[in-house]
């Protein structure tokens, strides 16, 4: 036997062609085969989430009490935690229906608003709280009464009017003074009406109490010394970015380039910082010292050697031994 | 009929009705420097099937080894041999039903959860795996309750469980259907002194058990106890404070989250410091770390209780390489992904991660 080309077939045309369809039903059947099994096998059916959870609940108690303001604000602050602005918004118009003084659902609303951009809505919310009470026995202390004026201030930030901004900054700043996002808008506002050197000094109180895990302020910082012509002050800040960003390595290599110019006491600072949260210690305490000798009443270097159980006398005597040591490393390093 | 025998039928049929073809004139039918003719309709179709045959079967054989391994492991396909193990896991699901969860164990196969619980009402609690409660253990005379149960572990060469109680100063030890067998009672020359906190077993049953009875924290330690229970040895190298996870490969080195120093440090047999993660703000440096463990992939997981995620590192060829950095999961917060201080870690052998996640009262389940 033999084909027209001189080899003989080992399989004839329709057993080929039966071999390729039963191999094809094979291939399928065992594609879905596996498929099924593989999804059987794998697919576990969670529960609900946490905020699932919090959300089948409050609504039940909404049920049960439909009522109950308490009952609906918490139903309307876990709808914000998942992000259902819209069924918040609902919560919120009926606690205001029945109660249109509530604070809390007032400034619920307003933050939902502000996150949605409506701004005209969100000042409304947060006026309607600050001309209830911004001349009340407890105004000087209220919490509520601080969150308003700070959102009325970013809310001025926003639509650029930073002189109202300001305004509104200063009082959340009267109740609250250490509260560093009221700051950091205050610098924001400073920038927009070109007043870089303010802008520095209230991105730098911001940073004062938060001087780690944020970036922003740096940002700005470093926008701001720009616009004043500081150009290692800006690396400096820049530099502080970076490391915020958790580039820490890059953020000390800048930094250290920075200690002998005039943005040499911030770099030193930043790198004694870097050192501490770091957790090196006698690093962070070298950085200070070195401070101290530059800036003798320097008041954060000061504050964060005491912090880190180091007194002033031995602070200023460390300064002395450091002082030495360091010229002494540098003289043999040049040797 | 089966394939082959409709194949051989077929050949028989070929054989007689095909006929033999003359040599063609001036075409020496011996062989030799034949010109073949040019291929016909016919034979090109032919070819074109007998590829798609084999194409067919090459899928076939493929899909077989694919079913073979997966069989096998019971892993999904995301980590099949060759493909890229350096990567993060993404979240499941979470068991819920736990009060402040500490600790956690998993069987093998994943069909078993074990759970530490805290705060007013400690226990081990029991999940299947799809998170439905399947009890609590309890140990006799004790009115069933421990005073504070903290981390578990499982024996792999019995699957019995071993809880960790710090204020008792005992390992409790339950078989693995969850009864009482009694407490570890080491054998050889250890002091009998200590107070437990985290386990981990060798492959062979080497149990590591961290010893934080002291209060002066550079005194804390790890005491290794062969698979029969005998006192092996102990180390603090070169000082230990309050480590809260173990590690334990088949060489004898021990992957020990130092947790209040911050770092993660691993000591070979000898109580040598092969390498450490430090504490820091960079890519992958630690803050406190607490659960630790390694997959069947060479990825090293470890809790990072402050900064409320789990980071992901793979490993070296030897145990003195510094692992690589991968990534982390989580980030603080209450949905679902997010943790509030974790702290417990398990794996089983099926590619997933078990996290506690303890102020959200809940364990996560991450997989590949």
């Amino acid at each position: 036997m033999s084909t027209a080309t001189g080899t003989a077939p080992a399989l004839s045309d329709r057993t080929l062609t039966r071999l390729l369809r039963v191999s094809v039903v094979v291939l399928v059947l065992g594609l879905v085969a596996f498929g099924v099994f593989y999804y059987l096998d794998q697919h576990v059916a969670g529960p609900p989430s946490l905020v699932d959870q919090q959300i089948t609940s409050a609504e039940a108690a909404v049920r049960k009490a439909p009522n109950d303001l308490d009952a609906r604000l918490q139903l309307a602050a876990v709808y914000q935690a998942d992000k259902r602005n819209a069924d918040a918004l609902t919560q919120y118009d009926e606690i205001l229906s029945a109660d249109g003084t509530n604070r809390l659902a007032l400034l619920g609303r307003g933050y939902v608003y502000l996150q949605q951009g409506s701004l005209d809505k969100a000042r409304a919310d947060y006026a309607a709280i600050t001309g209830a009470v911004a001349s009340g026995e407890f105004a000087g202390a209220d919490p509520q009464l601080q969150e308003a004026y700070y959102y009325l201030g970013v809310i001025d930030v926003r639509e650029k009017k930073p002189q109202e901004a300001l305004t509104q900054l200063d009082a959340a700043l009267k109740i609250e003074d250490t509260d560093s996002d009221a700051l950091y808008q205050v610098g924001l506002a400073q920038l927009q009406l070109n007043q870089p050197k303010l802008a520095v000094e209230a991105f730098t109180k911001a940073l004062t109490f938060v001087p780690t895990g944020w970036c922003d302020p740096y940002t700005q910082m470093a926008a701001a010394y720009t616009t004043l012509g500081g150009p290692q002050e800006a690396s400096y800040a820049t530099a502080m970015a970076t490391f915020c960003k958790g580039h820490t390595a890059q953020a000390k290599t800048a930094l250290q380039g920075l200690t002998d110019g005039p943005a040499g006491v911030d770099a030193m600072l930043g790198l004694a910082l870097i050192a501490q949260t770091e957790g090196s210690t006698a690093d962070a305490v070298g950085w200070y010292k070195k401070v101290l000798t530059v800036d003798h009443s320097n008041v954060q270097a000061m504050s964060a050697l005491s912090e880190l159980g180091v007194g002033p006398k031995a602070a200023t005597s460390g300064t002395a031994a450091t002082s030495a040591k360091s010229s002494s490393t540098s003289t043999q390093g040049h040797q | 009929m089966s394939v082959f025998e409709t194949m051989a039928a077929d050949q028989a049929e070929a054989t007689t009705t095909e006929p033999e073809a003359p040599p063609t004139e001036g075409t020496p039918s011996g062989g030799g420097a034949a010109t073949p003719p040019p291929a016909g309709p016919k034979d090109r179709r032919r070819r074109r099937k007998v590829i798609a045959v084999i194409v067919v079967l090459a899928l076939l054989a493929a899909l077989a080894s694919v079913a073979g391994w997966y069989l096998l492991n019971r892993k999904p396909l995301t980590e099949l041999p060759g493909l890229a193990t350096a990567k993060l896991p993404h979240y499941e699901r979470s068991i819920y039903g736990v009060s402040e969860p500490l600790g956690v164990a998993v069987s093998a196969d994943g069909e078993r959860i074990y759970v530490t619980q805290s705060g007013t009402d400690p226990a081990v609690l029991v999940f299947d795996k799809d998170g439905k409660k399947l009890g609590r253990l309890s140990v006799p005379g004790q009115t069933g309750a421990m005073p504070q149960p903290v981390y578990l572990a499982i024996d792999p060469t019995n699957q019995d469980l071993y809880v960790s109680d710090r204020l008792a100063k005992v390992l409790y030890i339950f078989d693995a259907k969850g009864s009482y067998l009694r407490t570890f009672e080491p054998k050889g020359s250890f002091d009998g002194k200590w107070s437990p906190l985290a386990l981990a077993f060798a492959p062979d049953g080497t149990l590591y058990a961290s010893d934080v009875l002291s209060s002066d924290p550079t005194k804390h330690r790890i005491v290794v106890f062969g698979p029969d229970g005998t006192y092996e040895r102990s180390f603090g190298a070169p000082k230990l404070n309050y480590p809260n996870g173990i590690w334990a490969d088949s060489q004898g080195n021990a992957w020990v989250a130092d947790s209040s120093d911050g770092r993660l440090v691993v000591v070979d047999r000898t109580g040598k410091s092969l390498t450490e993660i430090s504490r820091g703000m960079g890519d992958g440096d630690l803050g406190m770390p607490r659960g630790v463990g390694i997959d069947d992939s060479g990825r090293l997981f470890i809790v990072d209780t402050t900064d409320h995620m789990v980071r992901v590192y793979t490993v070296g060829p030897t145990a003195g390489d510094t692992p690589a950095y991968v990534g982390s999961i989580g980030g603080e917060g209450r949905l679902d992904g997010t943790f509030e201080y974790p702290n417990g870690l398990a794996l089983d052998q099926r590619a997933h991660v078990y996290v506690t996640d303890r102020e959200n009262n809940r364990v996560q389940v991450w997989g590949y």
